[in-house]
C-alpha cells in the first residue's frame, strides 16, 4: 500500500535550552526517516523531548544542530504541508467549529462557497456533522480534538504532526478517538507522526513506534509494528507487541 | 433566571437609589439646611423636570457628549495601534513604555490649566483633554491584551499557513478583543469624568459648565440635577459597553469577571 519514498527525514536533530542554571539539552541526535503513508508514533516519558522534536519537524521551533528535511528541501519556517494538532485543541474560540476548520483555506484565499463546501465534508469525515456552528466552549475535549483534526487536514498537508492529542481526554473517548484517527490515516492517506507516552496507544496506532530514553532525549531505537488492522487489543500478538515496546521503553529508561 | 429571582435583580438597584431618597429627605428634616446648601430631593426633581425642557441644557449635554465622542476617537484610533506597536515591538517598548507609564500617573485634570493656556476656550482645549483620558488605558489594554494571546493559538495559525499580517488581523486582534473593548469601555467613562473636570473650570458651554453655573448663581437644586444627569449618562455609557462586551464576546468566559 505504501510507497517507500522517503518523505521526510530528520537528521541528527538536538535542541539545547538556554537557562539560568546553564545550559539544558533537550534532545540529541535525533535521526529517523519518515516514508510516505506511514503512522510513526514517538513514545517516550514526559520530558523526554519528543513535543520539542515535533515542533522542530513542524518548523516552529530552530533546532540547534541538525536539520529536518523534507521532500529534499530544508525545513525553515512553519507550513500547512505539515499540519499540527496540539496536546490541548488549540482551536480559535471566537470561532465556530466550521470557521475554525475554514482558517487555512483562508489562508490560502479559496472562495467562501468552497471553503464552506470543503469544511462540511471535512467535518463530516471527522464524525462531527450537525456541529458546525457550534463554538469549541459548548463541544467536549473529544469534540474539540476532532475539530482540531479537520482543521489540519484542509490544508491537504503532506505529514500530519499530532502532539499527545489525546492526552486530555478519558479512557473511553481516547479509545473512540484512536479507531478514528486510524479511519481517517487510511481514507486520507496522510503521513502521520503521533506523539505520545502511552504504549497501548503507540501499538494501537503506529506502523512503526520510535522509542525515546529521557533527558536528554535520545532515540533508543525503532521497532516496527507489522499487526494487522483493525488491532485488536486482547490479542496474543498484541500483548507480545506490548511487551516488546515495555521492554525497549524499560532499556530506554535505563540507558 | 427564574421569575423571583429576576424581579429581585430589578427592584434591588431600585431600592438602593430609595435609600439615598430617604437618607437625604432625612439629612433635611434633622438639619434644616438651607436650599442653598442642600436642596430637598422634590426640589431637586423639579429643578429635573424643568431642565428637561430646555433647549439649552440639551445643547449643553450635546457639547458635552460631543467632546467626549471626539477625544474618545482620537483616543482610539492613536490608541489601539500604539498598543499594537507596543505588544508587537521590543524596541518600540523599550523607547516608550516607560514615558508612557509615567504619563499615565499625570491625570487629565493636571492638564486643564495647560490645555486653557495652550487652547484657550477653543473646542480643541476640551478634545485635547478627552482624549488624553481616554488615550493610556486604551494603548495599554491593548498591549496587555495581545501579549496574553495564548502562544498555541499562534503555533496553530502558523502551521495552517498564517503569516504575520494574518496572524495580526486572525489571530491576536480578535483574541486581545475582549480586553482591548474593556479598555475602550474604561476609556470612555474616564473622558466623561474628566470632560467634566475641564467645563467646570474652563468652559462657556456643556454640562459641566451648566453645574458650575447654576452654583454660581446659587441654584444648588439646579447643580444638583445636572449631577444626577452626569451620573445616568455616565452609567447608560458603561452599560451599553458591557452590553456589547457580552454580546460580542460570547466564546470569551470570563468577560463578566472584567471589572
Amino acid at each position: 500500500m505504501q510507497s517507500s519514498r522517503r518523505m521526510l527525514e530528520v537528521r541528527e536533530v538536538g535542541k539545547v535550552w538556554a537557562s539560568r542554571a546553564g545550559n539544558v539539552v533537550a534532545l540529541e541526535g535525533a535521526s529517523f526517516a519518515v516514508t510516505e503513508g506511514e503512522f510513526i508514533c514517538l513514545l517516550g516519558p514526559s520530558g523526554c523531548g519528543k513535543s520539542t522534536l515535533l515542533e522542530i519537524v513542524a518548523g516552529l521551533l530552530e533546532p540547534t544542530t541538525g536539520e529536518i528535511v523534507m521532500d529534499g528541501e530544508r525545513v525553515r519556517e512553519a507550513s500547512p504541508e505539515r499540519g499540527m494538532v496540539f496536546q490541548a485543541h488549540a482551536l480559535f474560540p471566537w470561532r465556530t467549529a466550521r470557521e475554525n476548520v475554514e482558517f487555512g483555506l483562508e489562508m490560502r484565499r479559496i472562495d467562501r462557497a468552497q471553503r464552506q463546501r470543503l469544511a462540511e465534508q471535512l467535518i463530516a469525515l471527522v464524525g462531527l456533522s450537525g456541529f458546525e456552528e457550534s463554538l469549541p466552549r459548548e463541544l467536549s475535549g473529544g469534540m474539540c480534538q476532532r475539530v482540531a483534526v479537520a482543521r489540519a487536514l484542509a490544508n491537504s498537508p503532506k505529514v500530519l504532526l499530532m502532539d499527545e492529542p489525546f492526552g486530555a481526554l478519558d479512557a473511553q473517548t481516547r479509545e473512540e478517538l484512536q479507531r478514528e484517527i486510524t479511519r481517517i490515516w487510511q481514507e486520507t492517506r496522510t503521513t502521520i507522526i503521533f506523539v505520545t507516552h502511552s504504549v497501548p496507544e503507540a501499538v494501537i496506532l503506529g506502523d512503526r513506534i520510535v522509542v525515546m530514553t529521557g533527558r536528554p532525549g535520545r532515540i533508543h531505537s525503532t521497532i516496527s509494528n507489522l499487526l494487522p488492522r483493525p488491532r485488536d487489543a486482547t490479542s496474543p500478538e498484541f500483548g507480545a507487541t506490548m511487551r516488546t515496546v515495555y521492554s525497549a521503553l524499560e532499556d530506554a529508561r535505563r540507558a | 433566571m427564574n421569575a423571583s429571582r429576576r424581579i429581585v435583580a430589578y427592584l434591588a438597584p431600585i431600592t438602593g437609589f430609595l435609600v439615598l431618597f430617604l437618607l437625604w429627605e432625612a439629612a433635611i428634616v434633622v438639619f434644616h439646611p438651607a436650599t442653598v446648601v442642600l436642596p430637598t430631593p422634590w426640589q431637586t426633581l423639579r429643578a429635573l423636570l424643568s431642565m428637561a425642557q430646555s433647549d439649552k441644557v440639551w445643547a449643553d449635554i450635546g457639547t458635552s457628549l460631543f467632546r467626549v465622542a471626539a477625544g474618545f476617537a482620537i483616543a482610539i484610533v492613536a490608541g489601539v495601534p500604539i498598543g499594537i506597536a507596543l505588544a508587537r515591538s521590543m524596541f518600540f517598548r523599550e523607547v516608550l513604555a516607560p514615558t508612557l507609564e509615567g504619563f499615565r500617573f499625570v491625570i487629565p485634570f493636571a492638564w486643564i490649566p495647560i490645555a486653557s493656556l495652550w487652547f484657550g476656550l477653543h473646542e480643541s482645549g476640551k478634545v485635547f483633554i478627552t482624549w488624553y483620558a481616554a488615550f493610556f488605558v486604551i494603548a495599554f489594554q491593548t498591549e496587555a491584551g495581545l501579549r496574553q494571546v495564548d502562544e498555541r493559538l499562534v503555533k496553530a495559525a502558523k502551521t495552517l499557513g498564517a503569516g504575520s499580517r494574518a496572524l495580526l488581523r486572525k489571530v491576536y486582534l480578535p483574541a486581545a478583543a475582549p480586553m482591548i473593548v474593556t479598555g475602550l469601555r474604561l476609556g470612555l467613562s474616564f473622558a466623561w469624568i474628566s470632560i467634566l473636570a475641564a467645563e467646570l473650570v474652563n468652559a462657556k458651554a456643556g454640562i459641566g459648565y451648566f453645574t458650575m453655573n447654576a452654583a454660581d448663581f446659587f441654584r444648588s437644586d439646579q447643580a444638583f440635577a445636572a449631577m444626577a444627569v452626569i451620573g445616568v449618562i455616565g452609567f447608560l455609557m458603561d452599560r451599553a459597553f458591557r452590553l456589547l462586551e457580552r454580546r460580542m464576546f460570547a466564546w470569551h468566559r470570563s468577560t463578566d469577571a472584567i471589572q
